[in-house]
């Protein structure tokens, strides 16, 4: 171990980086490690903590059980762990850290170590999109899961470590940082552990060109790139150190995985060298983020694929609220919702009712639930077909109030033999609403008028299998204060009312409500129940349109 | 992860490899063959090479393209 840390952080000064070392416990009780650590700390870098590789023979009479992961200890035995670990820490460096991480601190933790040990600034807090596929990639050996979360910088809620508060009084004070930056695309369409700011991952990923990844480089250049859509852009090298030294267990040369840290970190020595970057430790960020992020700001992220070289794109976006995917493979498909606002607990371990399942419920995921999603179809006569055929590009503007927009580019569909060219913008209003606008700016057929129809499957879950949907309410209301109201019964049964003010789906599992809604009329809504080969509820509204016309929804989410 | 010291060689099964699945590959003395013992692939080391070759150039295309 110390031959790597003493690689790597003379690679980073060379940089001219400062780092901040988190020691694991396995660390503080390693004397050699303990002499070496002091010694960067007297050149200026910070010092903290990890709850990693914290099981130790050591550790046994602290702990209530040999698990290995602090999040999926009980609440009594993270107590105990946190405990020791600071007092270990304090007895060799004479400080309580202000820097700390794990993989996972769920929010019992959080809470505890804030209260106990109110130094504390910032935390690694999760790993962003960490769950089902990366469970399945190593072969059901690493049990985090972390789906549903902030990709970024936030500060945590106090009800779920993957949910940012709304407001100061419902967020700890403590700035939550994810374990690394990730692959925006890939993501959600491959394994997000392979793709990050971590190059060894890249190399597992096989990405890297033996000593040399311009993978790597380019990743760089996005996370840069989301400076023009947030004003900043939290970027980590996070690196374990037994990569570094002969017989890594990632199975590539060792002098390859030395060449590809050096090369990361000159890669950014030289944007920094550009004013492109600033070198901060974990404690230093949490100082600016505070002084410059205030609680419930939101965040984008628009990212292009960098390493297949299609066309791909993905757009995120979080606040309290929900985090939201869209798709522009798929014209835009809202491809992946997490609505925050049921303020769901997210504490891990054998005295909690979710045990080991971190991730935070969907609505909509398509990587795990092929055929959830929200989509826009247009009619025509008897022919249809939905925006999802299209390749799009997507840019982020923001509207005249200063709200965050996504803008895709016109596409053109075929839609029997009209040619329609719709523009598709989604709003973000910051109140757990998305306006959505379908502008219709071209038909072959000047004269045709179309049906435009927001078309949304939705479910709920945290994995690839259904959930049990009976306890789920749909109903239909019209202007003329009709409503009808199915419950989910698996029956395929459907409810339809001309002009409609709202369709929606109540699922009282997660305490959440998902509406349609038309930003002015709409000529008809529908809801309907799914059935067990088909387990999704569907919300529609429909409005005609002619050429220049817009179809003007909202997307809501409201607590239950 | 992939798991520690089972093959001569740290090599991962291409195959499994190609589903993003990490499975080290096992080695077979008497055959002088590394095989699978997850799915039913097995190869000689440079078979394992010539697979990944394969995979990144049709699936990674900008892996080793610089600007």
């Amino acid at each position: 171990m110390l031959e790597g840390i003493r690689f790597q952080q003379d690679e980073a000064h060379r940089a001219g980086i400062r780092t901040t070392i988190l020691m694991s416990y396995e660390g503080l009780c390693d004397p050699d490690m303990v002499a070496y650590v002091k010694t960067q700390m007297a050149l200026g870098d910070e010092i903290g903590v990890h709850f990693h590789n914290m099981m130790c023979e050591e550790m046994l009479p602290y702990a209530e059980s040999d698990e290995q992961a602090l999040y999926l200890h009980s609440y009594s035995s993270k107590q105990k762990i946190v405990d020791r670990v600071f007092e270990v820490f304090q007895t060799e460096f004479g400080f309580i850290p202000t820097a700390i991480g794990g993989y996972i601190m769920d929010t019992e933790t959080t809470l505890y170590i804030k209260e106990k040990y109110p130094q504390v600034k910032t935390s690694i807090t999760n790993c962003f999109e960490e769950g089902v596929k990366m469970f399945e990639g190593n072969n059901g050996s690493w049990y985090l899961f972390s789906d549903g979360g902030p990709w970024g910088a936030f500060y945590p809620s106090n009800y779920h470590y993957l949910a940012p508060g709304r407001d100061q009084d419902s967020s700890i004070d403590l700035v939550a940082l994810p374990h690394l930056n990730r692959d925006m695309v890939l993501a959600l369409t491959s394994r997000d552990d392979y793709f990050s700011s971590h190059p060894a991952n890249v190399m597992r990923a096989k990405a890297n060109d033996g000593p040399n990844s311009p993978y790597m480089h380019r990743f760089v250049d996005q996370w840069i790139e989301q400076k023009n859509y947030n004003g900043f852009s939290y970027y980590n090298v996070f690196v374990s150190t037994p990569w570094v030294v002969p017989g890594n267990i990632f199975v590539d040369n060792c002098d390859h995985a030395r060449a590809l840290y050096i090369d990361s970190l000159q890669y950014l020595k030289g944007k920094a060298e550009q004013g492109e970057v600033e070198f901060v430790t974990m404690s230093e960020f949490a100082e600016f983020y505070k002084t410059h992020i205030g609680a419930g700001m939101p965040e984008v992220n628009l990212w292009k694929d960098i390493l297949a070289g299609t066309k791909r794109q993905t757009f995120w976006y979080v606040d309290s609220y929900f985090r939201v995917a869209i798709d522009l493979n798929i014209g835009g498909v809202i491809c992946d919702f997490r609505p925050y606002v049921g303020e769901l607990p997210g504490d891990t371990g054998p005295d909690t009712e979710i045990l080991w399942n971190g991730n935070y419920p969907y609505v909509i995921a398509r990587e795990h639930r092929g055929h959830s999603g929200h989509r826009c179809v247009i009619k025509y006569g008897n022919a249809s077909a939905s925006i999802e055929n299209r390749r799009a590009k997507g840019k982020v503007e923001r509207n005249s109030a200063g709200k965050q927009q996504l803008v895709v580019e016109p596409i053109r569909i075929q839609v029997g033999d009209l040619e329609v060219t719709l523009e598709s913008v989604f709003t973000f209003t910051g109140d757990g609403r998305i306006l959505i606008e379908r502008r219709v700016l071209e038909l072959s057929d000047p004269s045709a008028e179309i049906t435009v129809t927001e078309v949304l499957d939705g479910c709920y879950g945290t994995t690839v299998y259904p959930e049990d949907m009976r306890g789920i309410e749909l109903t239909v209301s019209s202007a003329q204060e009709e409503q009808r109201t199915i419950p989910f019964t698996y029956r395929s049964k459907e409810a339809r009312l001309a002009a409609p003010v709202e369709v929606k789906a109540v699922i009282p599992q997660i305490h959440t409500q998902l509406s349609l809604t038309p930003a002015k009329t709409a000529d008809w809504g529908s809801v309907k129940e799914g059935v067990l080969f088909k387990p999704y509820f569907k919300l529609t509204l429909a409005n005609k349109v002619q050429l220049g016309g817009v179809m003007s929804s909202w997307l809501n989410v409201e607590k239950r | 992860m992939a798991q520690r010291g089972k093959t001569m060689k740290l090599l991962l099964c291409p195959s499994c490899f190609a589903r993003e699945i990490d499975y080290l590959l096992a080695y077979d003395q008497e055959d002088d063959e590394y095989y699978c013992q997850r799915c039913c692939y097995a190869g000689k080391e440079e078979n394992v090479l010539a697979f990944y070759k394969v995979f990144r150039n049709e699936k990674y295309k900008l892996y080793n393209v610089t600007y």
